[in-house]
């Protein structure tokens, strides 16, 4: 479980996390939804490590990842894989690489077994016979998979997606959401994603945490934040350019 | 009072970014007595560093001699004394022009597209991608260039000076007609170890100057595009500064 309580964040003055609690649960997806800018990819890499809160603490499994370093911190990273916003590849490795790289660096597998883990992975993400293809030989829908597998080769425990489908076309979204319940089912773990996608959110999470100016203002199941009675939540469910969130 | 807290403002903040290359150093230094190492990276550097710069330094080097050969003639027979010009061209290069001109080529060459990868890679998040994999960004991508830039610079330089002598010989001997034997013997005997040492300690110290900034400089970039053009912009006049500078202070110390 990750338990986060009141984390401060500011850039140059201007505080983006103004105090956020929020907790999610193992084995659960727990989805993170708010206006662009929000704050979602800032709160992620405060949960992943990243970055260093000016205030508060982010309890993982126990350990409070905001007041760890070096190797006792590297330990509790072990468990998270993330998929970033832009996917993140190594531009100067291939595709075969750059999901081969933390088998080979951290888990010091032989060349055999990490490409047979590897083809599997490629596979699995749709993406047979692409391992020779360079990051930016490869349109934007399989950095993403690509992202996806890397993250997942790793078997994590807790595993973040940033904005997994933005930007894809809506076959591919389906294929990859079948993916994430995939291997989801194969080997439980705790997922986290951020998200604009109404409709992935509440397909795909158990718990919907909506952040606004800095904080978690809401958090409960899909069923029932469809019901809320936040104007803030409900403006951003139905789309509305009316209410408590200002445009810009 | 405007003025005072302009002065103090900026103060601070060179103050700060001097700290902060001084910890990135300690940094790379820690992580380069740490196992595991890096080999094959490390060679893969060197061989782009090397690459990279070699033929901008064969140019440069030849042209340097050349030059140093011709003012270094017309100079020297004003005091009849044009024997000497094997001596002056080979003293010149070894403990000054070679390691400088030589820094600064690479800097220009090398230098300047390290900051770019390392920006690039900075605003693209790959190096947060691998910070989360826990694999070390210092020891997976800068120790390499750093550990490639202390060896390869002492390297490019030796070439730098061997084919500045031979520039000067080219200009002296071949067009002005200096005796080649006088050339090269007034050159075995003032050229002493110390003088190769000396430049052999600059070309290190440039070498590790070039690929620090460097570094760090691509490394700490800012967002976006103007970002990493920023960074480079700066890891090239930071470099040459701190190159020029530290001649000085380390020609006062080895004299
Ligand atoms: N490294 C940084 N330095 C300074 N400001 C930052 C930094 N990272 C984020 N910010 C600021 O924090 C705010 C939140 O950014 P963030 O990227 O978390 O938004 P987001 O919710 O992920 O938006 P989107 O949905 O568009 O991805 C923005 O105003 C941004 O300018
Ligand atoms: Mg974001």
């Amino acid at each position: 479980m990750i338990k986060v309580s009141n984390l401060r964040k500011s850039f140059e003055g201007v505080e983006v996390l103004r105090g956020v609690d929020l907790e999610i649960p193992t084995g659960k997806t727990t989805a993170i939804i708010g206006k662009s800018g929000a704050g979602k990819t800032v709160l992620f890499k405060h949960l992943v490590g990243l970055m260093r809160p000016d205030s508060g603490s982010i309890v993982v499994d126990g350990a409070d990842i905001a007041a760890l370093k070096g190797r006792a911190l590297n330990n509790v990273k072990r468990k998270f894989g993330m998929v970033f916003q832009g996917g993140a590849l190594f531009d100067s490795l291939t595709v075969f690489e750059n999901v081969a790289l933390p088998l080979k660096e951290l888990m010091r597998l032989s060349g055999g077994e990490t490409a047979s883990k590897v083809n599997a992975m490629l596979r699995e993400v749709g993406l047979p016979g692409m391992g020779d293809k360079y990051p930016d030989e490869i349109s934007g829908g399989m950095k993403k998979r690509v992202a996806l597998a890397r993250a997942l080769v790793m078997s994590p425990e807790y595993l973040f997606f940033d904005e997994p489908t933005t930007g894809l076309d809506p076959i591919v979204e389906t294929a990859i959401h079948a993916l994430m319940k995939r291997c989801k089912s194969l080997s439980p773990a705790t997922y986290v994603l951020v998200s604009h996608d109404i409709r992935e959110v509440l397909e795909m999470s158990d718990l919907v945490a909506m952040l606004h100016e800095g904080a978690v203002i809401e958090c409960s199941p899909p069923g029932e934040i469809v019901k809320s009675s936040n104007p803030a939540v409900r403006q951003f469910l139905s789309g509305s350019a009316e209410g408590p969130i200002q445009m810009y | 009072m405007g003025f005072f807290i302009f002065i103090g403002k900026r103060t601070i903040f060179y103050l700060r970014e001097m700290g902060r290359m001084f910890l990135f150093l300690f940094r790379f230094i820690l992580s380069a007595v740490q196992p595991p190492y890096k080999i094959v990276r490390v060679v893969n550097e060197m061989h782009f560093i090397g690459v990279k710069s070699l033929f901008i330094i064969v140019l440069t080097s030849g042209f340097t001699g050349m030059v140093l050969g011709l003012q270094g003639y017309h100079t020297l027979r004003k005091f009849g004394s044009e024997s000497a010009l094997g001596s002056l061209v080979a003293l010149s290069l070894i403990r000054e022009l070679g390691p400088v001109l030589g820094a600064l080529m690479v800097t220009a060459r090398a230098g300047s597209a390290m900051t770019a990868e390392l920006g690039i890679m900075r605003i693209s998040e790959q190096i947060d991608a691998l910070d989360v994999m826990t694999l070390d960004p210092i020891k997976f991508l800068v120790e390499p260039k750093m550990l490639a830039g202390i060896i390869v610079l002492p390297l490019l330089v030796a070439i730098f000076d061997v084919i500045g002598i031979y520039g000067g010989y080219l200009v002296g001997v071949k067009l002005l007609g200096i005796n080649a034997a006088r050339y090269f013997d007034g050159m075995k005997e003032s050229v002493e170890w110390r003088d190769i040492w000396s430049g052999a300690v600059k070309s290190l110290a440039f070498g590790l100057i070039v690929t620090w900034v460097s570094c760090y400089k691509g490394y700490n970039c800012g967002h976006g595009a103007k970002g990493v053009s920023d960074a480079t912009t700066e890891a090239v006049v930071l470099s040459a500064i701190l190159v020029l500078m530290w001649d000085y202070f380390l020609t006062s110390i080895l004299h």
